[in-house]
């Protein structure tokens, strides 16, 4: 058991003070960068990095870990208490847990979303310690048409979102699409959409969008009540016992869901989220309460969006891989300390690579313990005065996006789509499929035309590998089981009628 | 005006900025341009069914309650202060402009607790500058309010 | 009393004067911005964030470094050609994409925009196949293109980055057509070479080195005048008589019109801090190829390079233009 070997000589390092400091240090900023609009684990440990030059390298280490997995708890408090997901992988938090919240279930949203979390980061920080080597081989194995399949699957949430009138959410769906394809196009090099504009050749960035469309339009919400209509937010206090029990199953479900998609390069914690909120509600016999406050619908995408966090490192360690811009950024951390990423990585270094593992999964509980005290902190933000609440959302959001590039056009950007955001809602046309179709929409495109490229135009190659049919088959799945469940459904009452 | 003719203008509105954006796509050759044509086309589409869709309703029901005024002023004062917040922070700095966008929209919008409205700004700005200059160390427009007094 | 007034405010004005005349030469007298063209936590920006304390230590003064990301570098390098020439903003570069980006779009900023102080890291292009790979050497694979042409695939992190360019210039050379399938990153590349879903990767030596240690990857040749020291068992391409030289360099470059003084302060600071021994050290843990130029021979390359691949685009433009 050479794992064990390197685990055991490891535990010693990381239970020095320094680096439980630096661990605690980096969850509690995590935190904090997660539930800032406009802030993301991706800018919160790259502008780090410089500061860790001088740190031994398991210090710094244990804070990077630290950030990583407090960013993606932290993104859910905002979703939940102000229907603003703090980052991209919060966005299938807010489907649930803004509801509850309504409810007065706040508290009971935010205990649900901390443990799943740190349940979620806590296997797949195992994931990490025991199965690196073999789960890596899963990362290879993922073609362009693979992808394609993968993006399409993802798409089929969309379905869920579409509201009472489905021309209005596709059309939501359209506007996504198009925000996607601003920019230069990576397979040809052509612009488009980008008018002649120099900041907008690179792209329409995913957090200048989601903040733009989510958090603009709960402030001018709050901003517009009058201080007469306002009446203290509901708390119940009765939730103080869960029944965990039926948690249970979700929580194996989207974890092993989290740190499958984790594994596989280009998806990340958003993708996750999304798709395990959707199999969860799909595979609920009662799924009409899902988007109404139903809080297994807050532990699946949360379980799901943590489960991804060490599970993303599997690739980047062991291959030298990164599956995504957090996990780029980690490499560079790596870097910076002269532990060059890949196969020689566990053979040269293994005292710190799988200390690191273990500030993986320390950081998990330091989540749990630091958010049990914050929880309570956290939801005073309801009981703050909304004239005060809602200039400063704005405030936040602006600066978050300056930071992102240290751009000006980004933050006006952002504030387009925040009036965008604010006439889509009033017209009751979704926001949330735009989303989807801009982390979605431009995957499907670039692997589909990838995949041809690489086929010479030939269709078959869509359909190859084992892996596409098994996508293909979860695919028809979540449509066709509820068509069929509807016909079923309608079948007996006609008979009735005749 | 009746929702249901605020929902056609907007239709109709989204239809034109589809074509508009199809004829834009029509000069994107190759296969660049398959996705922004079908796209900018099943959009239209879509326009058009919404179009219908709100003048069929605007033929049924006569008479709704529209949004009640003062509320309107109060969401255009909340965006126009917001859209001379952001123009201002190149000019005077973030920070400075933050001190006097918060109280300042706060107050207008009826909050009253004096002690509150200049406290809890400077408490908030305080905390960002910890977060975002120091701890992030971003680099944010120069600020007024230091040049006023000599640091920089 | 009184007759003394003037005579102070005379020698206050003389020692204000010598304070003038002295803050010229005395550059730099405030903090120096470092603009990075890329984002924080990229490559670029680790190199350059690296370097930065021994600039710092060598010029006397601090650095801040600021991230201008997008537009492939465009938006970096444009702040940096319209800053102030005054030596208090300098810039990373890097080259090819310097080059290419005012060749295959209108950009806003020009070549003359920008004076180049130092070479710092030279990263040559390679040409790898996975090692259970038939095509064994340069040769090999050029026959193989010739028999199937159009069917070899390669993998490149982008059109009109230097990997392309660096197939393009190949291509030429040897006659054969390649089908290019673009990628977004490095990432994306290695895992799709590894997973032989492409024939072939075009990336940096430094990208793939510890691959083909590691036995995953066979390198075929590298684009270097010379074999890289880390890596002196492959052959470069012009040993296989291809004459490519192509890779990707990055150093530093500072807006035109610099006075003398200041541009050759700036310069002998770059200079000895990447002659510090320690950043050398550090620079060997990262894997980084060091290939330090000073400003003529690094100018003289530029005009090289730059004039070969206007050429490339005349003959065949490597990006699609609306």
């Amino acid at each position: 058991m050479d794992i064990l070997n390197h685990i055991m000589a490891a535990l010693p390092l990381i239970f020095s003070l320094e680096v439980i400091i630096a661990m605690i240090l980096g969850t509690a900023v995590g935190i904090t960068v997660g539930a800032l609009p406009g802030l993301s684990a991706t800018m919160g440990i790259a502008v780090l990095i410089p500061l860790t030059f001088t740190m031994e390298p398991l210090v710094a280490l244990g804070m990077v870990a630290g950030i990583y997995n407090g960013a993606m708890y932290g993104g859910s408090i905002p979703a939940i208490l102000l229907r603003i997901p703090g980052t991209p992988a919060g966005i299938a938090t807010v489907f649930d847990g803004y509801p509850m919240a309504q409810k007065g279930q706040a508290p009971l949203a935010l205990k649900v979303s901390l443990a799943s979390s740190a349940i979620g980061s806590a296997v797949s920080a195992v994931a990490l310690l025991l199965l690196a080597p073999p789960l890596a081989a899963i990362a290879l194995k993922f073609g362009p048409a693979d992808y394609f399949w993968l993006a399409l699957f993802g798409m089929t949430t969309i379905a869920v979102l579409l509201s009472n009138n489905p021309a209005k959410g596709l059309l939501s769906t359209c506007l996504g699409l198009v925000v996607g394809m601003v920019g230069i196009d990576a397979m040809t090099g052509a612009e488009r959409f980008t008018f002649g504009s120099m900041d907008l050749l690179s792209g329409i960035n995913i957090i200048v969008l989601l903040t733009g469309l989510f958090a603009i339009p709960p402030a001018i919400d709050l901003a517009v009540k009058r201080l007469s209509e306002q009446k203290e937010a509901p708390i119940d206090k009765k939730e103080d016992r869960i029944r965990w029990k039926p948690f249970i199953p979700v929580w194996i479900k989207s974890s092993i869901m989290g740190v499958v998609i984790g594994i596989i390069p280009a998806l990340g914690g958003n993708v996750a989220a999304v798709l395990a909120w959707n199999e969860q509600r799909r595979s609920d016999p009662d799924n009409d309460q899902y988007g109404k406050g139903e809080p297994k619908g807050v532990a699946a995408p949360e379980c799901a969006n943590n489960a991804d966090t060490a599970a993303t490192l599997i690739p980047a360690l062991t291959l030298g891989i990164p599956g995504s811009a957090v996990a780029a950024v980690i490499l560079g951390a790596l870097l910076v300390h002269g532990l060059r990423p890949g196969p020689q990585l566990f053979r040269d270094d293994p005292e710190i690579v799988f200390g690191f593992m273990l500030t993986m999964f320390v950081t998990a509980i330091l989540m749990f313990v630091i958010g049990r005290f914050g929880a309570r902190a956290f939801v005073h933000v309801l009981k703050a005065p909304t004239t005060l609440l809602a200039p400063m959302i704005i405030c936040l959001a602006v600066v978050g996006i300056y930071s992102i590039h240290n751009s000006m056009f980004e933050v006006w950007l952002m504030l387009f789509f925040g009036l965008l955001g604010y006439g889509m809602e009033r017209l009751d046309i979704p926001t949330a499929p735009a989303v989807l179709a801009v982390i979605l929409g431009p995957m499907a495109e670039e692997s589909l035309r990838r995949a041809l490229l690489i086929s010479g135009g030939s269709f078959d190659y869509l359909v190859k590998s084992w892996i596409s049919w098994i996508i293909i088959a979860m695919i028809a799945m979540t449509l066709i089981v509820p068509l069929w469940k509807r016909l079923r459904r309608l079948q007996p009452s006609r008979g009735d009628q005749e | 005006m009746p929702r249901p003719l605020i929902e056609l203008v907007c239709a109709l509105l989204v239809g034109g900025l589809c074509i508009a954006g199809f004829v834009e796509a029509t000069n994107y050759t190759g296969p660049s341009g398959y996705l922004p044509k079908a796209v900018t086309v099943f959009a239209l589409l879509l326009s058009l069914i919404w179009a219908l869709q709100s003048a069929l309703s605007l033929q049924k029901r006569k008479k709704e309650a529209s949004q009640e005024p003062m509320s309107l002023a109060r969401t255009a004062l909340f965006m126009g202060s917001s859209l001379a917040y952001v123009v201002a922070i190149p000019f005077i700095g973030y920070f400075t402009a933050t001190l006097v966008f918060i109280p300042a929209v706060a107050s207008t919008l009826g909050y009253r607790k004096l002690r509150i409205l200049l406290g809890a700004p400077l408490v908030f700005v305080i905390a960002l500058y910890i977060l975002f200059s120091l701890v992030l160390q971003v680099q944010l427009p120069e600020e007024l309010l230091l040049q006023l007094v000599g640091i920089r | 009393m009184k007759a003394k007034m003037p005579i102070t405010l005379l020698a206050a004005g003389l020692l204000g004067a010598t304070g003038m005349s002295s803050a010229w030469a005395d550059y730099p007298e405030r903090p120096v911005t470092m603009i990075v063209a890329y984002s924080a936590g990229g490559g670029t920006d680790v190199a350059a964030r690296t370097l930065a304390p021994y600039i710092e230590e060598h010029l006397g003064q601090s650095i801040t470094v600021l991230n201008k990301p997008g537009a492939g570098g465009e938006i970096g390098f444009t702040a940096l050609a319209q800053a102030e020439p005054d030596g208090y903003t300098f810039g990373f570069i890097n080259i090819p994409n310097l080059l290419a980006i005012p060749i295959q779009r209108d950009a806003r900023y020009a070549m003359d925009d920008i004076d180049p102080v130092a070479q710092i890291v030279y990263d040559a292009g390679a040409l790898s196949v996975r090692s259970d790979s038939e095509i064994d050497s340069l040769e090999e694979l050029v026959a193989e293109a010739k028999e199937n042409p159009g069917a070899v695939t390669y993998g490149t992190t982008g059109i009109g980055s230097d990997d392309h360019l660096a197939v393009l210039s190949f291509e030429r050379k040897a006659g054969i057509k390649l089908r290019h399938i673009p990628f977004p990153g490095a990432a994306d590349l290695r895992a799709a070479t590894l997973g032989g879903h492409i024939t072939m990767a075009s990336m940096n030596m430094s990208e793939s080195v510890d691959d083909m240690e590691a036995g995953n990857l066979r390198i075929l040749g590298q684009m270097a005048k010379e074999r890289w020291e880390n890596a002196s068992e492959v052959p470069t391409f012009q040993e296989q008589g291809y004459d490519v030289v192509m890779g990707s360099h990055r150093g530093i470059g500072v807006p035109a019109g610099l006075s003398e003084e200041v541009f050759a302060t700036l310069s002998s600071a770059v200079e000895k801090a990447v002659a510090d021994p320690e950043f050398q050290e550090k620079s060997l843990q990262q894997g980084l190829p060091i290939a330090y130029q000073g400003p003529a021979e690094f100018e003289a390359q530029l005009e090289v390079l730059n004039e070969e691949l206007m050429q490339l685009w005349n003959d065949e433009p490597w990006a699609q233009t609306n």
